[in-house]
């Protein structure tokens, strides 16, 4: 299985991987999870664009990086304009506006979402053959995939539950990062629990009857106030709190899958120790 | 039928099913449903944690269901028989919606967090504006004048909703327009029935004042005014006391159309055509279809929660367009 899998990664990497000679030379990334890997495999000169959310410290982790550089919002007229011989793309994307660059002949590479560590290393490979490989990021890939490996799952029964909850319902079952990643980390997950994959909207009385050990609850957005913030302080809810640990994982670390969301592992191993 | 005979035995069968309603919302929910439910959320949960989700959880939103309903259902009966129109209702003519408006700027501009009273304040002066914009442009109009008038209205208010919630920075505040739109009253608590409901029973007495004078309205304006009727007192009443009561809901539950249409209609046939009798049924029987779609969102299990507005809409809508086409025969006739 492993061994298909690596061989098939090998003639995807032979098949795709471009000669130095004729790399793209003006990238532009319109999604949040793309700036951040581009970001760490291609040159700073050969990115001409990121997306708008590349400076929003809520959404990716990015910082300065963007600074001086034109941030787009996605749309194909001014994807266009920056004369891009690669736009970098995920499958969040505005479908119509994907299809006409393709149709312009426009080369797109959409990464999926990543749903695993696995897949976060799948499509720093793919991107790393589509912009062209150097020692510094054949390094980076290969540390990455050593650091994934090495973390194992402490695995003494039964595990404690964890939940990660947006005031407003959303919550994310099975087959998504943030679960995977609390998998990793030796807890047991909502969706494992409720049996669900992908997000959903759990009300607060499913929340306070399931009585995680552990929760996140997101970002309060106190500076942009809607009803999320507000349903932050719902009695119910603060109940629970006095009763469950609570922890922050910043948004950026696991919103997207990069190699930051290492460090959104390692938080909730840390917890899953103090508990 | 004899209607005098039937109209309080009437408003007790009435109280009553929103007695068990309001029970019955209690016992319905994610954490368990019905008596076995809750016996095995009693025997697997702490006790603390059983009660909070009744008195937190549960109750709050069995008092909305029943607040807001009787509140839109009132709203509904004084409006219809105020524009002497039957297709009046506070979302039809956009004072929902306005209402709506008012409460996402006092939410998302943060106003609502450093004074919570601007956030049922805002909605109410939100209907207050469209309601009285509609009764100057449409008041003494046609059915149609007052409908299309209120079309513009709430597009115009529902546009405006949607302008402030995407120009937020806050990335959910876009997903919630759908719960402005649409409407719920899913983990609403205390506090916001502390917000809500002493504006909604003042709007009650202000619409409750205006009943006798709408029994004398109907016989036309100028009987009424020969009659000795204060135009202008029942205009204020009326006014006031919709943007007040239809306001508070919508701040704490967004729009839920066709409850103020439905309800009327379904009531006057059991009590008849004049208002100051209309109005206390029309009351209770919106308390009613509102609990009772609240417990319908909870029952029915597509994986994520239905919106109520939804639910009165699959309901209201069609019988909408029932309406409308009856009209049309009656004024072929």
């Amino acid at each position: 299985m492993l061994a298909a899998y690596c061989s098939s990664l090998f003639l995807l990497g032979f098949a795709t991987t471009v000669l130095a000679s004729d790399r793209p030379q003006r990238i532009v990334s319109i999604n949040v999870c793309t700036d951040q890997l581009v970001a760490l495999l291609v040159e700073r000169e050969r990115i001409i664009s990121l997306s708008h959310l590349a400076r929003d410290p809520n959404s990716s982790w990015l910082g300065p990086f963007s600074d001086g550089l034109p941030l787009n919002h996605g749309t194909a007229e001014e994807v266009i304009a920056l004369r891009p011989d690669l736009i970098v793309t995920a499958p969040f994307g505005f479908r119509p506006t994907i299809s006409i660059l393709k149709n312009l002949g426009y080369t797109v590479l959409e990464l999926p979402i990543a749903k695993s560590f696995h897949d976060i290393s799948e499509n720093l490979q793919l991107l790393a053959n589509a912009v062209g490989e150097n020692k510094e990021t054949k390094a980076l890939i290969r540390h990455f995939n050593e650091a994934v490996t090495v973390e194992t799952v402490s695995s003494d029964l039964p595990l404690p539950l964890f939940v990660s909850y947006e005031a407003s319902g959303w919550t994310m079952g099975n087959n998504s990062l943030p679960n995977n990643i609390a998998q990793r980390a030796g807890f047991e997950t909502i969706g494992d629990r409720l049996g669900f994959s992908g997000g959903r909207k759990i009300d607060l009385e499913k929340l306070l009857i399931i009585e995680p050990e552990l929760i996140e609850l997101g970002n309060p957005w106190n500076d942009a106030p809607a009803l999320v913030s507000e349903a932050m302080w719902h009695p119910a809810l603060q109940e629970l709190l006095k009763r469950t640990k609570l922890i922050n994982i910043p948004d950026s670390l696991w919103l997207c899958g990069s190699p930051k969301t290492l460090e959104a592992l390692r938080i909730l191993q840390r917890a899953r120790r103090d508990l | 039928m004899d209607n005098n005979k039937y109209y309080l035995p009437l408003l007790a069968v009435l109280t009553l099913l929103a007695l068990l309603l309001f029970i019955t919302s209690l016992m319905v929910g994610s954490a368990g449903t019905g008596f076995s439910g809750m016996r095995a959320m009693f025997d697997q949960v702490d006790p603390e944690i059983f009660s909070l989700i009744i008195r937190e959880i549960r109750l709050p939103r069995a008092i909305l269901g029943f607040t807001i309903g009787a509140s839109l259902g009132l709203a509904g009966a004084t409006l219809q028989g105020y524009l002497r129109n039957p297709l009046a209702e506070p979302g039809v003519i956009g004072v929902s919606t306005a209402a709506a408006l008012g409460a996402v700027i006092a939410i998302y501009t943060g106003l609502s967090l450093v004074m919570p009273l601007a956030l049922p304040l805002m909605a109410i002066g939100g209907s207050f504006i469209v309601i009285f914009l509609i009764q100057t442009i449409a008041g003494t109009g046609s059915v149609a004048t007052l409908i299309l008038a209120g079309v513009a209205i709430s597009s115009l208010c529902g546009a405006l909703t949607s302008l402030v919630l995407n120009l937020s920075e806050n990335p959910f505040a876009s997903l919630e327009i759908v719960f402005w739109l649409l409407g719920s009253i899913t983990d609403r608590s205390m506090s916001h029935v502390w917000l809500s409901t002493p504006f909604m029973i003042i709007g009650w007495f202000l619409l409750a004042a205006s009943a006798r004078s709408l029994d004398v309205l109907s016989l036309g304006e100028e009987t009424a005014v020969s009659l000795g009727v204060n135009l202008s007192r029942i205009r204020f009443l009326v006014i006031s006391g919709t943007a007040i009561s239809v306001g508070a809901c919508t701040a704490i539950a967004g729009v839920i159309g066709f409850v103020g249409l439905i309800v009327p209609h379904l009531m006057r046939p059991l009590v008849g055509h004049q208002p100051s009798r209309l109005l206390p049924a029309s009351a209770l029987a919106g308390a009613c279809l509102l609990l009772c779609a609240d417990i319908m969102v909870r029952l029915v299990n597509i994986g994520t929660e239905l919106k109520l507005g939804v639910v009165t809409a699959l309901i209201g809508g069609p019988f909408f367009l029932l309406l409308i086409l009856r009209l049309k025969v009656s004024h072929r006739a």
